[in-house]
C-alpha cells in the first residue's frame, strides 16, 4: 500500500468509534500485551448497514480498522466474513508482527459474526472475545536491541 | 449537562487543533483552547457533583480543511450551540464564567484572518531540516502515536484527579497533564509543519476508569520506559539530518524520567495508603 493512501487512514481513520444501539460487537484482542479491537455494526436482513471500531492499539491497528470497516460496510455479512478468512490466508506470508494487528481487526469481526448469530437465538447474547495467534514479541525484542 | 460536556470536549480539541494550522492566530488560539480546557474540567466537576455518571466519548472532528476560515466558522457555531445551551449548568457563577469566556472567544476568533492551509498537505517536510526516508518515516510514525498518546495521558490523569479527592496523587497528576499538554503541542506542531496533522482519536473509556491503580502505574511506567527507547531511537535516526531534531528527542526522552519518578512515587504512596 503507498504512504499516501497509509497517512489518509492515519490522519481520518474511517469509521472509528462507538455504536450505542448496535446490533452486534466483536472483540479482539492480543492476551501478550493487552491491545484489543472492538467493532460495532448496525445489521439489517443481513447487511451492514454501519460498523464502527475502536482500538487500544498502534497505528497499525487504526489503519488496519480503518481499511476493514471501509470495506465491509454495506456488505453482506456472509460476504464480509469471506473477505476476514481471504485476509487471514493472506497473513500467512507476512512477518508475525505485522499480521498481529490485521489479524486482531479480523477476529474482532469473527466475534462480532459469532455474536450476531448468538443474538438471532438469544438478544442479550454476550460477546466472546477471540485471541490472535500472531505475535508482536519479534518487533519489540527488536526493538529493545 | 452531558451533552454540554461533549460539546466543549470538542471544541477545546478544534481550537487547539487551529491553533496549530495558524500561523499569524496560534498563540491566541492556543490561549483559547486552554481556557476551553478549563471550562471542560469545571463541567465534568459539576457532573461529578451531580452524581452523574459520564465518559469521554465524543463524535470525530473533521478538521481536514482547504480553508482556514472554514476551520474558524466551524469552531464559533460549536461555541453559538454552547453558548445556547448554557441553562443546563445549575451553577451561575460557573455559567456566567463560561458564557463571558464564550462570548470574548467568539468574538476573537471572528477577527482572525483568512490563512493558507499546509497542515494536512501530507508533504512531509520540515522547514531547513532534510530527512533520509527512513528517518522521516520512523517521525511520521513517531508523531502518530505519541500525539495520541499523549493525548490519552491528558484524558487519564484527568479522569483520575477529577475523580480524587488525594492532594498528594492530585499533585502529582497536574504535573503529568501539564508536561503532556506540552509534549502534545511541540507534537501536534510538528505533524502541522509536515502537513500530516491529525485528531488524536477517541480513548477507550476501559483506559480511564482504572480498576487496578497498582496496575495502571506500573504498565504507565514500563509505557515510559518505552517512549524513552523511541526517543532515543529517533534522535539516532534523525541526528545526521538535524542536530536541532536530534536534541529536541533527547530533551523529550529526558523528561520522561521526571515522569517516571513521579508515577514510582504515586505507585509507592497509593502501595502505603
Amino acid at each position: 500500500m503507498e504512504m499516501g493512501e497509509i497517512l489518509e487512514h492515519m490522519m481520518e481513520p474511517k469509521n472509528y468509534g462507538v455504536i450505542e444501539d448496535s446490533d452486534c460487537e466483536g472483540l479482539g484482542e492480543n492476551p501478550q500485551n493487552g491491545e484489543k479491537v472492538a467493532l460495532y455494526a448496525k445489521i439489517e436482513n443481513n447487511r451492514i448497514l454501519d460498523i464502527k471500531f475502536q482500538a487500544i492499539g498502534c497505528s497499525s491497528t487504526i489503519v488496519a480498522g480503518s481499511i476493514f470497516t471501509d470495506s465491509v460496510k454495506n456488505e453482506l455479512i456472509e460476504e464480509a466474513d469471506i473477505l476476514a478468512d481471504k485476509i487471514l490466508d493472506m497473513l500467512d506470508d507476512k512477518p508475525s508482527e505485522e499480521a498481529a494487528c490485521s489479524e486482531m481487526v479480523v477476529m474482532a469481526y469473527k466475534s462480532m459474526y459469532q455474536n450476531y448469530s448468538d443474538r438471532l437465538k438469544d438478544k442479550n447474547a454476550l460477546v466472546v472475545s477471540k485471541s490472535i495467534s500472531y505475535s508482536c514479541e519479534i518487533e519489540q525484542k527488536e526493538e529493545n536491541k | 449537562m452531558k451533552q454540554i460536556f461533549i460539546d466543549i470536549h470538542e471544541v477545546w480539541l478544534e481550537t487547539l487543533m487551529a491553533g496549530f494550522v495558524s500561523k499569524k492566530s496560534k498563540i491566541k488560539l492556543f490561549d483559547s483552547s486552554d481556557i476551553l480546557f478549563k471550562h471542560f474540567t469545571w463541567v465534568e466537576n459539576a457532573l461529578i457533583k451531580s452524581n452523574i455518571d459520564y465518559n469521554y466519548n465524543r463524535e470525530a472532528i473533521p478538521i481536514k480543511v482547504e480553508n482556514f476560515s472554514y476551520l474558524l466558522n466551524d469552531i464559533i457555531k460549536r461555541i453559538e450551540k454552547i453558548i445556547d445551551n448554557l441553562d443546563v449548568i445549575d451553577d451561575k457563577a460557573l455559567r456566567e464564567r463560561i458564557l463571558s469566556d464564550l462570548t470574548f472567544i467568539k468574538y476573537d476568533i471572528s477577527l482572525m484572518e483568512e490563512e493558507k492551509v499546509t497542515a494536512f498537505n501530507t508533504k512531509r517536510e520540515l522547514d531547513n531540516i532534510k530527512l533520509k526516508d527512513e528517518a522521516r518515516d520512523a517521525l511520521t510514525i513517531f508523531l502518530f502515536e505519541e500525539s495520541y498518546k499523549e493525548y490519552e495521558l491528558i484524558m487519564i490523569y484527568n479522569y483520575l484527579k477529577a475523580n480524587s479527592n488525594d492532594a498528594f496523587l492530585n499533585r502529582i497528576f497536574s504535573i503529568l497533564i501539564d508536561e503532556s499538554f506540552f509534549h502534545l503541542r511541540s507534537f501536534g506542531q510538528m505533524m502541522a509543519d509536515m502537513g500530516i496533522l491529525a485528531i488524536p482519536r477517541i480513548i477507550n473509556e476501559e483506559l480511564y476508569k482504572v480498576a487496578d491503580m497498582s496496575a495502571f502505574l506500573k504498565d504507565g511506567i514500563n509505557e515510559e520506559l518505552n517512549a524513552k527507547e523511541e526517543c532515543k531511537r529517533l534522535s539516532d535516526a534523525v541526528s545526521q539530518d538535524s542536530d536541532e531534531l536530534a536534541k529536541f528527542f533527547d530533551l523529550i526522552n529526558n523528561q520522561e524520567n521526571y515522569h517516571i519518578a513521579l508515577m514510582e512515587e504515586a505507585l509507592e504512596y497509593y502501595a502505603k495508603s
